[in-house]
């Protein structure tokens, strides 16, 4: 604990994000001048994309807890909120259950069918009895688990892409959104936390913008946050508060951070649990024989797919099973089948021949590595840079190729 | 608190929380009222996003239902099925005098059934309870019996990340756990199990120690010594040389936990059970049953062939 609370206090680098549009795709540093202009100005601007102007009514709060303006309401109405609530339906089915007399065996909730196992098409190989001295491979479990994560992501997707969908009452532009992820990666590393830590908070800020309208000015309060909320889930040493107070350098103060995360809490229900992409992403690894250097290209991708927007509404089996098709092609070599049975039993029955939209939203990727319109440089400095042999440079080597070559090799994407 | 409900008694308090009984006034059903307070430093206490994210997802017979959550001003109150009982009060009222009786054998193979089925529900839905003991688990006059207090709980992936080994009370945490391993996965949870299996035979604490030292000692005094042979890479562990001191030089293989059990015991022990229990409490964490495992174990035979 010692030694990484003394880098985290060590922290030098906050800033400010200033990400009105007038800065698209800049990130302001430190000695810029953060966003200062009335919420009314900053929120016309962003009204000017989409067409809810009432929006704008909401937000002005007056001088009240920052988390009202995220929330565009007051708070008086809400000093009591209900934030969940179970099915009434669940409740009585529970107390009947309970009634009835013991059943044996028949209590235990049946293992949650997984449409892949039923394929008769195809043959896999169960690869975890491989590992079945490895308890950290959980493998007695890892069926069933998978099981449940497949379903559970359908549940905890962002609802819509409210950057895509231009018409969505929440949408955002692109650049916008790239200055709060890429911003949330550097912060993330300067803390030291899991990967598992950084997916999730992206997560979270996604299904919230989805669904909720966050005036501009209060957007890096909201990435804070989520990352304040997803260490608290994901962490074993909690970075303190006051260290996401200081890193925004006066954007959010401890109070602001307080608020928006019961706030935010709130509103996503406390469904903070997500089936991270990198559960995913190691089996898919199983498949490809734990075979380093695409693990290591796969991961990059999938942080790249993270942080573009194509993915925003994919569920994390999904864009995982795409960083690993694409980090494979990369290190491809004659012999080799990019996918067979086993990669599509354990990426949950992903065909890229017959998935939709799967070697489409590759190509989408792949264009985007190649000619980025994203700028986001603290993803492209935690793989390397610019510089030679590094993973990102081979990822984009390899992506400008394709595109060159209007991806007729090696794929044929 | 909310007009919907009425606070009755309280009903103790839990890791970060204080409990209440409560009514519902509407449908005039008791329920539990968990109460946390808000005014933290760190804001809302992670121990409490994480129950209510992880108890959420847990809908199982065997698992306390948590109905619904309730923000006021400074305090979450989290509301639960309410239980008559829990363990721990359950087996204190059995005492005879000032002895302590155990749990007549029927009940006590009826509830630790329940509460393997309740632990595979956790572990196949990727959650470690990481708090297992008698005072955790509810029970009501049906004789159900229900995990409760998620608050050290967590979600894990796959392969397991590294956690904190400050997790278990004492009295049931794992030697791999006392001895300074992080790399624990869901044979933590396993290793309480069989603690709670024999003090609800004999009605006392299997392993009642002070400090983590002397709960070592009690452990292998029991249980035997291990050694590099019956538990590859224990040497490894972070707390190994401090602990091996007081056993290295008189290895042994242990007591006879029958005769142990038996002498608390008015109804006979049998070797099925003992079998089950050796399974359960295996030095080694990767030779520990699994609650699934477990839940096919002989001396449950009479639930799973009923089905």
């Amino acid at each position: 604990m010692g030694e990484t609370t003394e880098n985290r206090t060590g922290l030098s680098r906050k800033r400010q994000l200033a990400v009105g549009p007038e800065n698209e795709g800049a990130v302001a540093s430190k000695d810029q001048r953060p966003v200062g202009r009335g919420k009314r100005g900053a929120l016309a601007e962003v009204n000017a994309n989409s067409k809810r102007v009432s929006r704008e009514k909401e937000v002005q709060g007056g001088s009240q807890q920052s988390v009202d303006r995220i929330r565009g309401q007051g708070s008086a109405t809400l000093k009591k909120r209900k934030v969940y609530r179970d099915g009434e339906d669940d409740a009585a089915e529970s107390a009947a259950s309970a009634l009835s007399p013991y059943t044996g065996a028949n209590v235990r909730i049946a293992v949650r069918p997984n449409p892949a196992w039923n394929k008769p098409k195809h043959t896999w190989e169960y690869l975890d009895s491989l590992e079945k001295n490895d308890p950290s491979m959980v493998p007695e479990y890892s069926d069933d688990i998978f099981a449940y994560l497949f379903q559970r992501e359908v549940e905890t997707t962002p609802s819509h892409n409210y950057i895509l969908d231009v018409a969505s009452p929440n949408h955002i532009r692109n650049s916008v959104r790239a200055i709060l992820v890429d911003w949330l990666i550097e912060v993330h590393h300067k803390f030291q936390c899991f990967h598992e830590t950084l997916f999730l908070a992206i997560n979270l800020m996604d299904r919230f913008l989805a669904d909720n309208a966050v005036a501009t000015n209060k957007l890096q309060l909201l990435a804070v946050t989520a990352l304040f909320i997803a260490a608290k889930f994901e962490e074993i040493h909690l970075p303190k508060l006051e260290e996401y107070a200081y890193i925004t350098d006066g954007a959010a103060t401890k109070q602001d951070i307080k608020t928006a995360e019961l706030y935010m809490l709130t509103k996503l229900e406390f469904n903070v649990g997500w089936p991270n992409p990198l559960y995913f992403l190691r089996r898919l690894s199983k498949a490809d024989d734990y075979c380093g250097e695409n693990r290591s290209v796969a991961k990059f991708f999938l942080e790249y797919a993270m942080a573009s927007t194509i993915f925003l509404d994919k569920s994390a089996s999904y864009t995982s099973a795409i960083a690993m098709y694409l980090a494979r092609a990369v290190g491809k070599t004659a012999q080799t089948d990019l996918w067979n049975d086993n990669f599509y039993h354990y990426s949950g029955s992903i065909d890229p021949d017959t998935t939709p939209n799967f070697k489409a939203d590759c190509r989408a990727l792949i264009q985007e590595i190649a000619n980025p319109k994203l700028r986001l440089p603290a993803l492209n400095a935690k793989y390397g840079g610019d510089n030679a042999d590094t993973v990102r440079y081979i990822a984009w080597e390899w992506c400008t190729r394709e595109c060159n070559a209007s991806f007729a090799s090696p794929i044929q994407l | 608190m909310s007009s919907q409900f009425k606070q009755l008694e309280k009903l103790g308090n839990g890791t970060y929380a204080t409990v209440y009984k409560g009514l519902n006034k509407t449908t005039g059903v008791y329920v539990a009222l968990k109460e946390v307070k808000l005014d933290s430093e760190e804001g809302t206490p992670s121990t409490a996003i994480r129950e209510i994210s992880l108890m959420k997802e847990l809908k199982h017979d065997n698992i306390v239902r948590l109905y619904d959550v309730i923000h006021t001003e400074n305090k979450l109150t989290l509301v639960f099925e309410y239980m008559d009982n829990d363990l721990k009060k359950y087996m204190d009222s059995h005492t005879v005098g000032n002895t302590p009786a155990g749990l007549e054998m029927h009940l006590v193979k009826y509830f630790q059934w329940q509460l393997l089925e309740g632990l595979a529900f956790c572990h196949e839905n990727k959650i470690l309870h990481r708090d297992l003991k008698p005072q955790n688990l509810l029970i009501n006059k049906r004789g159900q019996l229900k995990l409760g207090d998620f608050g050290l709980a967590r979600a894990f992936g796959i392969p397991v990340n590294t956690f904190s080994s400050e997790v278990v009370t004492l009295w049931y945490r794992a030697p791999d756990v006392l001895m300074g391993s992080r790399t624990y996965t869901t044979s933590i949870d396993i290793w309480s199990c069989g603690c709670i299996l024999a003090e609800m035979i004999t009605g006392k604490p299997l392993f009642p120690g002070t400090n983590d030292e002397e709960q070592l000692k009690l452990i292998f005094d029991t249980m035997g010594t291990p050694s590099e042979a019956s538990w590859p890479a224990v040497t490894q562990l972070p707390k190994y040389a401090a602990s091996a001191q007081s056993f290295q030089q008189h290895p042994h293989a242990g007591k006879d936990m029958k005769q142990l059990l038996q002498a608390h015991c008015k109804e006979t022990v049998d070797d099925v059970v003992i079998n089950l229990l050796h399974g359960l409490l295996q030095l080694n964490p990767d030779m520990r049953l699994s609650a699934k495992q477990a839940l096919h174990h002989t001396w449950f035979a009479e639930y799973y062939q009923r089905s």
